[in-house]
């Protein structure tokens, strides 16, 4: 994880663990375009032992490597504008909600 | 890929969602399908559209969609237009049997926003992934609204001109552009003209076309069952750049070409091109039924060009209206469904999508014929 100088670590906060699951699953299966200057480890974990009251549910932890700054830019914003679409589909397409 | 057996019979309709997002239409359809009769010679009930909406990113006059940007669009109206679908047919997550998404081929950071969004539906209301060829989608819808059964199939967009012929469970590939897509050259032809893009660009090409009078020579470049549009395109740009510049050009009766003479100059050309390899698929299949799909399938003219080879040949064209010929998620779901119907899934890991997908990549396992 630690192949470049750049890292950046973003936590997640879900108000479930099968929510942090599903965002998990649903970004991880698209492969990176330069995997050489740019990787991202997600993972989920669930917030036992959390002290901060937002992670009462799941979490899904973003690990990001890159090469440059602005790979690491890029990259991250690749990732939030996939994250986006994801919360914008729990929040208004949930069986509940509709 | 699975062998050739005996379909499931499934008893009760089925309903799939289906998201569309390879180009800058986003489109999001729900179809249900009804049981296969028991007897091979009674026929299928049609397919029902329970909903059939659409998005489209236009952009400024003279400019095409970039993918960062279409991808921003599609991502900003994904959900809305998954509520808006699901309303308009009622329906609950509950009627729902699967969820189809475009997996190629197109623009890859567009079709990557909408997987997404499929995935997530997909997990979230716990019903199976189908992923599909754009292009079968295209194919299936065309013959589901048309009802022709065994057509060539002149496939035209944007992005996409191939002729297709169906055997032995694969729609094969007769003949394609071996440079732009018809459409592509069309769009771009447009760009160069600073004519507007909303509702499409060659929509306006076609209204201008209407208005031509005076026919300009351009190449013709058929090669073999391909046919080339990249020569043609850079031809009539620099007449088009010739005439904006102060250079007019005269038709042999004196008067001055204009840019209808050029649209429907540009249109007569890649239309008989398109006719041309159309109707060599047909003699070489023994095929009466040419059907046309694809966004410039729109075009009326380029319809009634065909409907006249057609007849000659004592068949006949089968085309369809804007919604269903212009991209769209209906058929999506409907191609998506016809896969799920077999068994077809797509697993999330084998859900990445992919700029290259050829239509013949695709096993049929519904057809059998």
């Amino acid at each position: 994880m630690t192949k470049h100088e750049h890292h950046l670590k973003l936590t997640i906060p879900f108000s479930t663990t099968g929510q942090a699951q599903i965002a998990y699953n649903a970004i991880s299966p698209d492969p990176q375009l330069k995997p050489d200057q740019f990787t991202q480890v997600l993972s989920v974990s669930n917030a036992s032992g959390a002290s901060d009251e937002l992670s009462a549910g799941g979490i899904l932890v973003a690990e990001f490597d890159a090469a440059s700054e602005r790979v690491l830019r890029v990259g991250v914003n690749g990732f939030l504008e996939s994250l986006g679409v994801v919360v914008g589909c729990l929040r208004d397409l949930d069986y509940d909600g509709l | 890929m699975p062998s050739k057996q005996e379909l499931p019979i499934i008893h009760r309709p089925t309903v799939a969602l289906g998201l569309e997002g390879s180009a800058n239409k986003l489109g999001v359809g729900i179809i249900r399908h009804f049981p296969r009769p028991s007897s091979k010679t009674d026929a299928r009930r049609p397919a029902q559209i329970l909903a059939n909406i659409r998005h489209t990113y236009i952009t400024p006059p003279g400019e095409g969609f970039l993918p960062r940007d279409t991808a921003k669009h599609h991502r900003s109206f994904v959900v809305k237009l998954v509520k808006d679908a699901l309303k308009t047919s009622g329906l609950t997550p509950d009627d729902i049997d699967c969820v189809c998404f475009t997996q190629g081929p197109g623009m890859g950071a567009p079709l990557q926003s909408v997987a997404i969004a499929a995935r997530t539906i997909s997990m979230m209301w716990d019903k199976p992934l189908v992923g599909v060829n754009h292009c079968i989608g295209h194919i299936e819808m065309g013959r589901e609204i048309t009802g022709a059964n065994n057509p060539v199939v002149l496939y035209v967009s944007g992005g996409n001109t191939q002729v297709i012929a169906y055997s032995h469970q694969r729609y094969r590939i007769f003949g394609e552009t071996l440079d732009i897509a018809v459409g592509n050259c069309l769009d771009r032809f447009a760009r160069t003209l600073q004519i507007p893009n909303d509702p499409s660009p060659g929509f306006n090409i076609e209204l201008l076309a209407k208005k031509g009078k005076h026919y300009v020579e351009l190449p013709y470049t058929v090669k073999g069952m391909d046919v080339s549009m990249s020569g043609i395109l850079a031809y009539i740009d620099g007449v088009a750049n010739d005439i904006f510049s102060g250079n007019p050009r005269y038709a042999e009766d004196g008067e001055i070409i204009t840019k209808e003479d050029l649209c429907f100059s540009l249109q007569e050309t890649i239309f008989a091109m398109l006719v041309e390899i159309t109707e060599r698929a047909m003699a070489h299949v023994g095929s009466q039924q040419v059907l046309i799909v694809g966004g410039v399938g729109c075009n009326e003219r380029l319809q009634e060009m065909m409907g006249i080879m057609a007849r000659d040949r004592g068949g006949a064209v089968y085309a369809t209206d804007e919604r269903f010929c212009i991209d769209n998620g209906i058929m999506i779901a409907h191609a998506g469904l016809l896969a799920y119907e077999t068994g077809f899934r797509t697993s999330l890991k084998d859900s990445v999508c992919t700029q290259r997908f050829r239509t013949d990549e695709v096993f049929i396992a519904w057809r059998d014929d």
